[in-house]
C-alpha cells in the first residue's frame, strides 16, 4: 500500500515542480540539466524506495508510475483544460521575422536560442531568414523558414 | 500490393491496441492489489492469530525480501511463572532478528526451539519483534506464548 502512495506523491510532486519551473527546464539537455536530472532521480529514488530493496517493491513502484502516466494521457485526451494545465500551449516568439521581446523574456528564451534552433533545424544563418519561431509545448523551439 | 500491406499493418496495430487495453486492466489490477496489501503493507496482509483475550500474534501475512516486518505478541493473561515466548528455530533460517522490545532477560535453546524469557512486568503487554526476511518463499513457525500455541504463516516476496 505505502509503495503505491509514495510513488504517487513523488510523481505528483515532481510534475508540479517541473511545471512550475517552466518548460525550458528539461527541454534541451545541457550538462547542467543533465546533472539536475540525475540529482532529482537520486533524491526521489530514496523517497520512493526507502529501505525496501525487494523486487516486488520495484515492480509496484514502476507499475504505479507507468499507470499514472497512462492515466494522465487518457485524462489529457478527454479534457482540453487538463491538457493545457499540464502541457501548456505553444508560444510564438518570432512573428513574421519580428522577434517578440516580451514573449521571449517571459519564456526565458533569447535570440541566441532562436538562432541556435534555426541553425540546427534548417541550417539558417540570419534572423531575417526566419519567418516564425515558436516555443513548443515540450520547450523546444521550432523554426519556420522564410521562402 | 502496397495498399494491402498497409491494411495488414493496421490490423497489427489494432491487435496491439487491444492487447494494450488488456494490459492496462492488468496494471490497474496490480496497483489495486498492491494498495490492498497483497504484496505486503496493507489491510489484506495484516493477520491476527490466537485468542485476543489470552494471547495473540499480529503479523504481516505477506512480507518482502530484505524489508523489515513487525511481529507483535500480545499477552493479556497474567501467569504464575515469568512470561516466555517459544519460537521454532528454523524460522530464523529465513528471518534475521533486527530487534526485540522489551529485550528478553535471557534466551534458551530447547532442541529445535528458542525460548525467550521476559521480565514479569512484560505481562499484560505487547512484545514487538522486528525481523528482516533473508530468503524468499513460504515461511511458517509455531509460536508458544502464555500456554497457547499459535501458527504463524508468511509468504516472502523476492
Amino acid at each position: 500500500m505505502d509503495s503505491v502512495i509514495r510513488a504517487t506523491v513523488v510523481y505528483v510532486f515532481v510534475l508540479l515542480v517541473l511545471r512550475l519551473a517552466g518548460k525550458r527546464t528539461l527541454a534541451q539537455i545541457t550538462s547542467f540539466d543533465f546533472v539536475l536530472l540525475l540529482i532529482i532521480s537520486e533524491a526521489t529514488q530514496q523517497a520512493m524506495i526507502g529501505e525496501d530493496n525487494s523486487m516486488i517493491n520495484a515492480g509496484i513502484v514502476v507499475t504505479t508510475l507507468v499507470g499514472l502516466n497512462v492515466l494522465m494521457s487518457l485524462v489529457k485526451q478527454r479534457s482540453k483544460f487538463v491538457e493545457r494545465l499540464l502541457e501548456d500551449l505553444p508560444l510564438v516568439i518570432v512573428d513574421d521575422g519580428k522577434p517578440l521581446k516580451e514573449q521571449m523574456d517571459k519564456a526565458r528564451v533569447d535570440l541566441d536560442d532562436v538562432l541556435d534552433a534555426a541553425r540546427e533545424s534548417h541550417g539558417l544563418e540570419r534572423l531575417n531568414q526566419i519567418k516564425h519561431a515558436i516555443v513548443e509545448r515540450n520547450g523546444k523551439i521550432s523554426i519556420i523558414p522564410r521562402h | 500490393m502496397a495498399r494491402n500491406d498497409l491494411e495488414s499493418e493496421l490490423k497489427f496495430h489494432e491487435r496491439e491496441w487491444r492487447v494494450q487495453r488488456f494490459g492496462w486492466i492488468g496494471l490497474c489490477g496490480f496497483i489495486l492489489a498492491a494498495l490492498l496489501g497483497v504484496f505486503g503493507n496493507g489491510p489484506l496482509s495484516e493477520r491476527v492469530a490466537g485468542d485476543p483475550r489470552i494471547a495473540s500474534v499480529k503479523y504481516e501475512r505477506f512480507v518482502r525480501y530484505g524489508s523489515q516486518t513487525l511481529i507483535e505478541l500480545t499477552m493479556r493473561k497474567s501467569q504464575q511463572h515469568d512470561p516466555a515466548v517459544e519460537i521454532d528455530a528454523q524460522y530464523f533460517r529465513k528471518f534475521e532478528i533486527t530487534s526485540i522490545v522489551p529485550a528478553p532477560r535471557s534466551t534458551e535453546i530447547l532442541g529445535e526451539r528458542y525460548r525467550l524469557n521476559f521480565a514479569a512486568d512484560a505481562v499484560p503487554g505487547t512484545i514487538s519483534i522486528r525481523v528482516t526476511p533473508q530468503s524468499f518463499g513460504r515461511a511458517h513457525a509455531r509460536v508458544s506464548i502464555a500456554d497457547s500455541s499459535i501458527e504463524l504463516r508468511q509468504f516472502i516476496y523476492p
